[in-house]
């Protein structure tokens, strides 16, 4: 084990950020309906989920901005009402809709946080690796350059948490891949991100563990190699004559496409049964895949 | 603190010389006409006793006698007891308006809330701001009559313009500390300017009701109008301390509700947004719909 693999070791046994049955309800309507999570230094956290299913408001309980119907928010083993001002000190916020002062220049934004935070060291770079043009007027950029804007924002103190709500919206891909390598980058050197995304590609690619939040409940909160190894296949199978679609009614398996003479397959256990079913009919051609991480997302969302 | 209050201030910094140059302008138009209306003066007395006391109520002119025969008479009826106060009344809705719903409305709240600084510090750094602002607007719309006046050979005296001052200062934070209490509760700034204009307009119909029957003359107390005493302050270099009590007490007051509420509320995602997610829900429930009836339509095929 290398010396930086043992920090790493370390820092992730120490729990950062901790939701214990949380819940927010509007009247009758459960936007977050009793959820627990963890999240430990050094990690990535990807909070998955469509929209409408209870990631911002959770991400807003997390940063106070509402005050949730039950439970209990800590972060940095600080309460996250109480000890508000000293949390947000260590966190970086980027907004899933980012607002900012239309008649401010990005420089007066950078200016104004680093009157409350200190003088950051890394701003000049954010602005060049980002490519962004700190004298323009914030009403005169585009959705991408507020986007910019915004996570420059939230990197600038280089804080010890990170809290990014759709992180990537509206950026293209290059730019994606910047903020990619900075989100890394931060957990390497111990930062915790807890960030929400629709986009499983970029889950795929930097979460080390994800929660999966479904009409306000974690449905599911495994690490990103966990969730792959979920016993899922996609079999693709091209057959010579017509199928009978009885022969597929099987426990676990879903009919995911069918057109003439092809069939997609979702099976969600043991594949012998249905290859067995396949000996009934002459195959044209034959495909059988683990199932992407989207697949898997959409199987624990059919539940 | 410090850099929400000078955030605050540069953010309005154009209201607010708008507003100072507004104030300067309506002495430039009425100070040079004084003169022609100091002649007609006692022509004017005699036609204006024949006026109903709560239509001369609601222009300010508590003393006829006085209204017209000095420069402190004529603004305190034409400029600083009408349209003086409307102004100081816009100046303080659109800044209290704009502090705390007004940025909960266009999303820029979360921009102040992420930062480590408390709500306190954020309502109060918001709140000196626009103090600030009327403190300023007040004390160069009614010291700018000095100059003017001297500017146009129309004699004054000083005295009454400090007493005006204070007097403006005390009636501006009240409605401010109010202002602020209504933007505390409210989601938009629309709603919050509403509900201050509301009260404030309830308060000018009491003052009138007052003076039109005697039966309902009690309910000038419950009118900021009442308390501020334009003439008074002007004229006789008096301001009444039950006035002084009303102002502070309502701004020690309302600050203290704004203040608190600002602290415990919600603050909600701006409606836009609240939109789009209501969308996404319909859409999602849209498909849900759809793909049940699409799998209804495909067993029945087979």
């Amino acid at each position: 084990m290398t010396l930086l693999e043992f920090d790493l070791n370390i820092n992730r046994m120490t729990q950062v950020l901790s939701v214990q049955n949380l819940g927010k309800y509007y009247g009758e309507t459960k936007a977050v309906d009793g959820i627990n999570l963890s999240v430990e230094k050094g990690e990535i956290f990807g909070f998955l989920g469509p929209n409408g299913a209870g990631k911002t408001t959770t991400i807003r309980c997390i940063m106070d901005f509402i005050r949730p119907s039950f439970g209990k928010i800590a972060a940095f083993n600080l309460d996250s009402h109480l000890d508000s001002v000293q949390i947000k000190a260590k966190t970086g916020y980027l907004s899933g809709d980012v607002r900012i002062y239309e008649n401010w220049t990005g420089q007066e934004h950078f200016r104004f946080i680093e009157s409350m935070r200190g003088k950051s060291k890394i701003l000049s770079k954010l602005i060049k690796d980002f490519d962004f043009d700190p004298k323009v007027k914030a009403k005169k950029l585009s959705s991408g350059g507020k986007q910019k804007l915004g996570i420059i924002m939230a990197f600038l103190s280089e804080p010890e948490m990170l809290i990014l709500d759709e992180p990537t919206t509206a950026l293209d891909p290059l730019l994606q891949n910047t903020v990619y390598d900075y989100i890394l980058n931060f957990a390497r050197e111990g930062s915790t991100v807890f960030m929400s995304s629709h986009n499983l590609h970029e889950v795929q690619k930097i979460c080390s563990r994800v929660g999966i939040i479904k009409q306000g409940k974690i449905i599911a909160e495994e690490s990103v190699e966990e969730l792959r190894s979920k016993k899922i296949h996609v079999v693709k199978a091209t057959f010579d004559s017509k199928v009978s679609m009885a022969d597929f009614d099987l426990s676990g398996v879903e009919v995911f496409k069918e057109s003439a003479g092809s069939l997609t397959l979702r099976i969600k256990g043991d594949i012998n049964p249905v290859i067995s079913k396949m000996h009934n009919y002459k195959l044209k051609d034959l495909e059988v895949s683990h199932a992407s991480l989207e697949d898997i997302f959409m199987a624990y969302y059919e539940r | 603190m410090f850099p929400i209050f000078l955030r605050t201030i540069k953010n309005k910094r154009t209201a607010i010389i708008a507003y100072i140059v507004s104030g300067i302008a309506f002495l430039l138009m009425y100070i040079p006409i004084y003169p022609s209306f100091a002649s007609s003066g006692k022509q004017l007395v005699e036609i204006m006793k024949n006026y109903p006391q709560g239509f001369l109520k609601a222009f300010g002119i508590e003393d006829i006698a006085q209204a017209f025969l000095s420069l402190e008479g004529y603004l305190s009826t034409e400029h600083f007891g009408f349209v003086w106060p409307l102004v100081l009344i816009f100046l303080a809705l659109s800044f209290a308006g704009n502090s705390i719903a007004g940025e909960i409305e266009k999303g820029t709240m979360e921009v102040v809330l992420s930062q480590p600084i408390s709500r306190l510090k954020i309502y109060f750094g918001k709140y000196l701001g626009g103090l600030g602002a009327i403190v300023l607007f007040v004390t160069t719309s009614i010291f700018a009559s000095i100059p003017i006046a001297a500017i146009f050979n129309v004699h004054y005296v000083a005295k009454g313009y400090i007493y005006m001052t204070i007097l403006g200062v005390l009636f501006g934070i009240a409605i401010y500390g109010l202002a602020m209490l209504c933007s505390s509760f409210a989601s938009d700034k629309g709603k919050a300017n509403f509900m201050t204009g509301g009260v404030l307009i309830a308060m000018y119909v009491l003052n009138i009701l007052s003076g039109l029957k005697s039966n309902l003359d009690d309910l000038k107390y419950l009118s900021f109008f009442h308390y501020f005493n334009a003439s008074g302050a002007l004229l006789n270099y008096k301001i009444d301390s039950i006035a002084i009590l009303v102002f502070v007490l309502t701004t020690i007051i309302a600050t203290t509700l704004g203040c608190s509420q600002s602290s415990l509320r919600t603050i909600r995602q701006p409606p836009e947004s609240a939109a789009i997610l209501f969308q996404a829900e319909e859409i999602a429930s849209f498909h849900s719909q759809r793909r049940e009836s699409c799998e209804q339509v495909t067993l029945k095929c087979f």
